[in-house]
């Protein structure tokens, strides 16, 4: 009998201190100052970059521009500047980070007079990736612990991922992201050095490395857009509306003849947001179709020179809105 | 089939506990009533119909022991109880059955022609408490993947006194500690990448398709032996020894010895219950006699060979399954043995000629990768669900390289394939170690305590961490 108690007592306690063992472990790598900070040179981190832009005292009122990661492919801030001549600033990274989160961003960092813009495109992810969210605000603790609190259940399902995707940084993730890169001759645009001070993409994205032959392959259609997203978006208009924000929608960029749909189906799709969302959408969607040259690695990311021709696009038309706009006031 | 009490989950871990501590607190006497109930609540989880069924066949098979026991028509009385069980299990294959098919029927189905078998042989007496007889077939450890086991062996286990043993019980926790790596980290995890080839086998080709299935094999062998690992743990700490049902299979050096060590208890019973029944039979019998006379000792041999192996191999294609996936591939193992088996005359020449380079590490190796190759090939019959998938993927497998495919494939799953790394490594050790008969537990007993518990509480750390935030699928072998 004492045998059994005494195997049932060793049994409990390697028990306890495997528990401790995985709170310290989870403690040293992402909760305390201490642990090492592996995505020094994510990507996803310039969303931090794009945060205390917004978030400075001494900003003037500007035109926002947010979604994901056709954002920082698809936006010029240069171009759209002198298009509109006021600061313009980006806000996205990629579709994971979820528009909810960027939408809590705004709440927090949107002043009267700014103009914000979201891109509507094909991805309106309404649930956030919780670990690519932890990853880009890693090295800012007050943020990271805020964003935690505010989603109190989900830190416990995610705490596991997030030990081993930090092992796995920590110890071989650079390595096996250059081999990647090496193998693939993909100019390497998903690290933090892409990206200037205030997070807009000034890395140099030449050519295309997409197939080049477009046939009609993929579809744009009401049904497919999150609701949850939509609706987040129109309160979040009404929130903009009582604080002095204007709040417009743009389309997304599509590659010329990549969409199976015809003029007329396009026609109901650009109704059938108009009439769902409340903030206005300047123009349709086949005013953003860009020859398939003008991508870059995706068919939502442009190069650099599609990137000014999308922005020249938006801006122009976003600049005609707020002169119409402030004619009807 | 409702799975509510798989060995991964909580549900277990509180009722292996209970369980435990009841069994040695009661006195020792009532120890197997302990482990009756705790078979009875334990299958009880998987459904009330699947209970009713298990508790039926149990009936059945125990009235037809006591009646071929004592009846004189003993070859009428196993004919018949044969013929049910086998009808039985035939039912419950067929397409329209599947859905009220009870959990590990076709498990305790063969254990119950076991015993059937071997009262109608007179090896062993038949049971006559039928409480006793029912804690053997419904012994929670094996009743839904086996392994098999042998009456006469494990009733003098079950119905013993079993003192408290804590060497048995720290190996025991080894055990089950070994398969939850095995199923929680690398099968389950194995099964998230691979998945999506097969159902979607036109998008994939070459090495993308025999990377998926190397895998595939790893997770076949992980899930599995890794049931077994907390079967035959979970019994060690109750102070009972169930066969080992895995031996390091891809060390095989060939067909044959690759189904020596892999399911052990399923070819044992074939091999006591068809394959040799067979080679004894009146036509093996004939053609043996004819072979003899004409003086040809090939033919005398290897002819009633071919003819008991295709019986086994055709039936454990049909045990499988009622489906030509199973019993392609099943065809395909005992083609590949008999084909050696043929050719065994051819062999032993080639290798007299150089028997010190036959005999090589060299050589060795060769046969093993040679083996694994072939296993490999076979699961591309097994793994999917219908022929044409399997079709599908061998054409795409050879109808281009594919290595950027693969090296973006790899890509796309590489945090799973990081988690996995370590515990394969940790996997092939103690495979290694295995197949040298050293025993991993008896080694640590000897090092440093301190150093013990740190290996036993980071081991307990990898497992809770690499696990992640999968739910654990079921074990492959519960849909047989």
């Amino acid at each position: 009998m004492k045998k059994l108690f005494l195997f049932i007592v060793k049994l409990i306690l390697v028990m306890v201190l495997t528990i401790g063992a995985y709170q310290l472990t989870f403690w040293y790598l992402w909760d305390a100052q201490a642990g090492p900070d592996a995505y020094e040179n994510a990507y996803q981190k310039a969303l931090l970059l794009q945060y205390h832009a917004l978030e400075s005292e001494e900003r003037s009122p500007e035109v926002i521009v947010f979604g994901s990661s056709y954002v920082p492919f698809g936006i010029d801030t240069k171009v759209m500047e002198e298009e509109l001549g006021r600061p313009v600033q980006i806000l996205g990274v990629e579709a994971s980070i979820g528009i909810p989160f960027l939408v809590d961003v705004l709440y927090d960092t949107a002043k009267p007079g700014d103009t914000i813009v979201y891109m509507l495109g094909k991805s309106n992810w309404y649930n956030e990736d919780f670990m690519v969210i932890s990853a880009a605000l890693e090295s800012d603790k007050t943020l990271l612990h805020q964003y935690w609190d505010s989603r109190d259940d989900t830190l416990l399902g995610y705490q596991n991922k997030m030990i081993w995707r930090k092992l796995y940084t920590l110890t071989c993730g650079r390595m096996i992201e250059s081999i990647r890169s090496d193998i693939s001759k993909k100019e390497q645009v998903y690290e933090l050095s892409s990206f200037d001070e205030n997070g807009n993409m000034i890395v140099n994205r030449q050519g295309t490395l997409i197939s080049t032959d477009v046939s009609p392959s993929d579809t744009l259609n009401f049904s497919d857009m999150e609701v949850e997203t939509l609706d987040m978006l129109n309160e979040f208009y009404d929130w903009c509306e009582d604080n002095d924000i204007t709040f417009v929608i743009a389309y997304s960029m599509y590659i010329d003849g990549s969409l199976v749909e015809t003029e007329e189906s396009l026609a109901v799709y650009h109704e059938q947001m108009t009439d769902y969302m409340n903030a206005d959408i300047l123009l349709t969607p086949q005013d953003y179709f860009l020859p398939v040259d003008d991508f870059y690695n995706h068919s939502c990311h442009l190069n650099s020179e599609g990137a000014r021709a999308y922005s020249a696009i938006l801006g122009e038309a976003l600049n005609q809105y707020l002169d119409e706009k402030s004619d009807t006031e | 089939m409702r799975i509510e009490m798989t060995f991964t989950t909580m549900a277990f871990a509180i009722f292996m506990a209970i369980t435990f501590v009841l069994y040695y607190l009661v006195p020792k006497k009532l120890q197997w009533i302990v482990l009756l109930l705790a078979n009875g609540y334990f299958y009880y989880q998987t459904g009330l119909n699947s209970a009713l069924f298990l508790l039926g066949t149990i009936l059945v098979s125990y009235l037809a022991g006591i009646l071929i026991e004592r009846t004189g028509q003993k070859r009428w009385a196993i004919a018949v109880t044969l013929i049910l069980f086998v009808a039985l299990l035939g039912i419950m294959r067929m397409p329209f059955a599947s859905f009220i098919m009870p959990l590990g029927l076709s498990f305790y189905t063969l254990q119950c022609i076991g015993y059937c078998i071997e009262v109608y042989r007179q090896t062993t007496p038949a049971e006559k408490n039928p409480a006793k007889y029912a804690l053997f077939i419904s012994f929670f450890p094996h009743v839904l993947q086996g392994p098999f086991a042998d009456y006469n062996e494990l009733k003098k286990q079950l119905y013993s006194e079993h003192p408290f043993d804590y060497e048995r019980c720290v190996k025991g926790c080894y055990r089950v500690a070994l398969g939850l790596m095995k199923k929680l980290i690398i099968a389950d995890r194995i099964g998230y990448v691979i998945d999506t080839v097969y159902e979607n086998p036109t998008d994939y080709f070459g090495m993308t398709i025999f990377l998926v299935m190397v895998l595939y094999a790893i997770q076949l062998y992980t899930d599995f032996s890794g049931f077994m690992d907390m079967a035959l743990g979970c019994a060690s700490m109750l102070g009972i020894t169930l066969r080992e049902n895995f031996n390091v299979p891809y060390l095989s050096k060939s067909m044959a010895e690759f189904w020596r060590r892999w399911h052990i208890s399923l070819g044992l019973w074939f091999k006591n219950y068809v394959f040799y029944p067979v080679q004894r039979s009146q036509l093996c019998t004939k053609i043996r006699k004819d072979m003899k006379k004409k003086k040809n000792r090939y033919g005398m041999n290897v002819l009633p060979t071919v003819i008991s192996l295709t019986a086994v191999w055709t039936l454990i294609g049909l045990w499988h399954g009622f489906d030509w996936n199973y019993l392609c591939y099943d065809w395909f193992c005992g083609l590949i043995i008999i084909i050696s088996e043929l050719l065994k005359p051819l062999y032993d020449r080639i290798n007299h000629m150089n028997p010190r380079f036959a005999s090589s590490r060299f050589m060795d190796a060769l046969r093993t990768i040679r083996t694994f190759l072939l296993v490999v090939f076979s699961f591309l019959l097994f793994r999917p669900d219908t022929m044409e998938t399997s079709i599908i993927l061998f054409r795409n497998l050879f109808s281009q390289i594919g290595f950027y495919a693969m090296a973006e494939f790899i890509y796309w799953h590489i945090y799973d394939l990081f988690l996995i790394a370590l515990p394969l490594v940790i996997l092939l050790i103690v495979d290694v170690l295995a197949y040298k008969k050293i025993d991993v537990m008896d080694k640590m007993r000897k090092w440093n305590p301190l150093l013990r518990y740190i290996i036993y509480i980071a081991g307990l750390l990898l497992l809770y961490i690499t696990r992640g935030d999968m739910a654990s699928g079921g074990f492959a072998y519960y849909v047989f």
